[in-house]
């Protein structure tokens, strides 16, 4: 298989074919940024195009010396963070409701206690509501630490900050979902009763 | 230890960054107490739900064409053409971009045969939309509009609003010289300062002209004159130009569309030339649409010189109310800033203006 900078180079010759490899390569983690950004299926597929317009339009501009993956997870990270402004207002919207995927109720779940499972996709609600209320330079390194399970140095390539910076923007990231998390529940204070799990 | 200690390890340690001293410290400390253990449950289920992707749809299996159908038709076959053309373009300012399309569409209107299909596109209502809109004053439209094949009235024809001066001028070059061309017949015009090189095809008789009976070069009959001599200075129903300095003249007039002309000024003894773009300043969303249409079809020809245009360095506009209507007018040049911010101060639609 063909490394992401040689695509590059194939690409920058006029091969679509290239392009399209690099997009199926691409497109997966692409689309998670954008949907855990933006909270919407169909934002997030807008963007998703946007940035693959953007990677072949700037292709010139790669430095083939570097890797292919930062730059457009980069260019990724920074339409989302630019659309998201352009609304001028917080995203407070929770993930798109109204497209329920295949999967949505597994098998092993028809065996559990509905009572449990009730509990648990309410937990998981309210954290990803939670997630959705921070600030965007927080919720993009949960983003890329957790959802594309990115290494701190990598993230640090994306973001454009030092590996220490991002460890340090980690650990405040989870503080602050925490704090939003207990906020909803008991007004800044743990709850006693934790949901059972 | 007390609590806060722990809790502060509590995320390094879902990170696996800890010794294993430290796991089994806290490991031990969480046995003992209820409210980190809880702390610690929940940060676990975080961890985990932040990790979960099984809530994220698939993208749809359209998605790859889709793009590939965006990229061919807004960038061109290759990012390598991007790559080239982006520097050429960088010193013109956002209008003159907008100028140097014009100039490359007007050469594209040029090519025999695209130019009838061109003005046939649109219906006769259409192009009465957009001539209400161009020019809202009624007192201005023709008088005396010529019918053509289908019935339609053709406000744009020679004679439509010319007024009677020009037709008789017209006329009165053909009665004594068959063969006079369009140019010499322009310098009947009675703005005589503004020369025109480019015009009809010479093979068209001027009594044709003067009757508005003119075929295109595709043997069809025309609705309309070639949009050369329409918006050539000799059509009172278009705007005019006035108070252009003195040594330059009119080389090119050409329409971009039925509400966009550009003039071509030179001044050939210091080797000066500039563009005035005029269009409506509040043109309605009809003729935004027809303009859309026409943008489409000259598109076509993908024949590109930048070089022809690359003296063009300096741009300026203006407003200008005329006859009721409100009018951009755009001028791109080779000479200074200074100069051409003069001359755009300077132009006018209205004959009144001219200096004595």
């Amino acid at each position: 298989m063909l490394s992401d900078e040689k695509l590059a180079q194939q690409i920058l010759s006029g091969d679509t074919a290239a392009f399209e490899e690099l997009m199926n390569r691409y497109k997966k983690s692409i689309f998670t940024i954008a949907y855990r950004m933006m909270g919407n299926y169909h934002e997030a597929e807008d963007i998703c195009q946007d940035v693959f317009i953007t990677v072949y339009n700037k292709m010139y501009q790669f430095d083939s010396s570097k890797k292919l993956g930062p730059w457009i997870h980069r260019i990724a990270v920074n339409t989302c963070i630019s659309t998201l402004r352009k609304r001028n207002k917080v995203v407070s919207i929770s993930f798109d409701e109204t497209y329920i995927p295949a999967n949505d109720l597994e098998l092993n779940e028809l065996y559990e206690d509905p009572h449990l499972i009730i509990e648990r996709q309410e937990l998981k609600s309210e954290i990803e509501d939670a997630l959705m209320e921070l600030p965007e330079s927080y919720r993009i390194v949960l983003v890329l630490r957790y959802q594309l399970d990115l290494k701190n140095q990598e993230i640090a390539e994306i973001i454009g900050i030092s590996r220490e910076n991002v460890d340090v923007k980690i650990h405040r990231a989870r503080k602050a979902l925490r704090k939003t998390i207990l906020k909803k529940w008991n007004g800044g204070e743990l709850k006693n009763e934790l949901p059972a799990l | 230890m007390n609590c806060q200690h722990y809790r502060d390890l509590m995320f390094d340690y879902f990170e696996g960054e800890l010794s294993s001293a430290e796991q089994d410290d806290i490991k031990l400390h969480l046995l003992d107490c209820d409210y980190c253990r809880r702390q610690f449950e929940l940060t676990e289920h975080e961890d985990q739900i932040l990790r979960d992707t099984s809530d994220i749809p698939e993208i749809s299996e359209t998605f790859n064409t889709t793009v590939m159908n965006a990229i061919k038709a807004g960038t061109g076959s290759s990012p390598i053409i991007v790559m080239e053309r982006k520097p050429r373009f960088r010193w013109l300012p956002a209008f003159s971009k907008a100028t140097v399309a014009a100039v490359l569409l007007l050469s594209c209107l040029y090519v025999p045969g695209i130019l009838p299909h061109f003005q046939n596109s649109k219906t006769p209502q259409q192009a009465a939309l957009v001539k209400k809109s161009l020019n809202p004053s009624s007192s201005i439209l023709p008088q005396d509009s010529i019918k053509d094949k289908t019935g339609a009235n053709q406000s744009d024809n020679l004679n439509a609003g010319t007024g009677v001066e020009t037709q008789e001028a017209l006329k009165k070059a053909s009665a004594d010289d068959k063969t006079a061309t369009s140019e010499q017949l322009l310098q009947n015009e009675k703005h005589p300062e503004v020369m025109m090189t480019k015009s009809l095809p010479d093979n068209i008789p001027a009594e044709n002209l003067a009757q508005g009976n003119v075929s295109t070069d595709q043997g069809e009959a025309s609705r309309s004159l070639p949009s050369s001599l329409r918006y050539a200075g000799i059509d009172n129903d278009k705007p005019s130009l006035y108070n252009i300095p003195s040594g330059y003249v009119l080389k090119e007039t050409n329409n971009i569309s039925e509400n966009q002309v550009v003039y071509n000024f030179e001044d050939a003894s210091v080797q000066k030339s500039f563009i005035v773009n005029v269009s409506p300043a509040d043109p309605v969303a009809e003729i935004s649409a027809l303009e859309e249409q026409t943008m489409i079809k000259a598109k076509e020809p993908k024949t590109i010189e930048l070089d022809n245009i690359a003296a063009l360095q300096n741009s300026s506009n203006r407003v200008i109310e005329y006859n009721g209507a409100t009018y951009q007018i755009t001028v791109t040049g080779s000479m200074s800033q200074e100069e051409i911010d003069q001359i755009t101060k300077d132009l006018s639609l209205d004959p009144l203006s001219q200096e004595p």
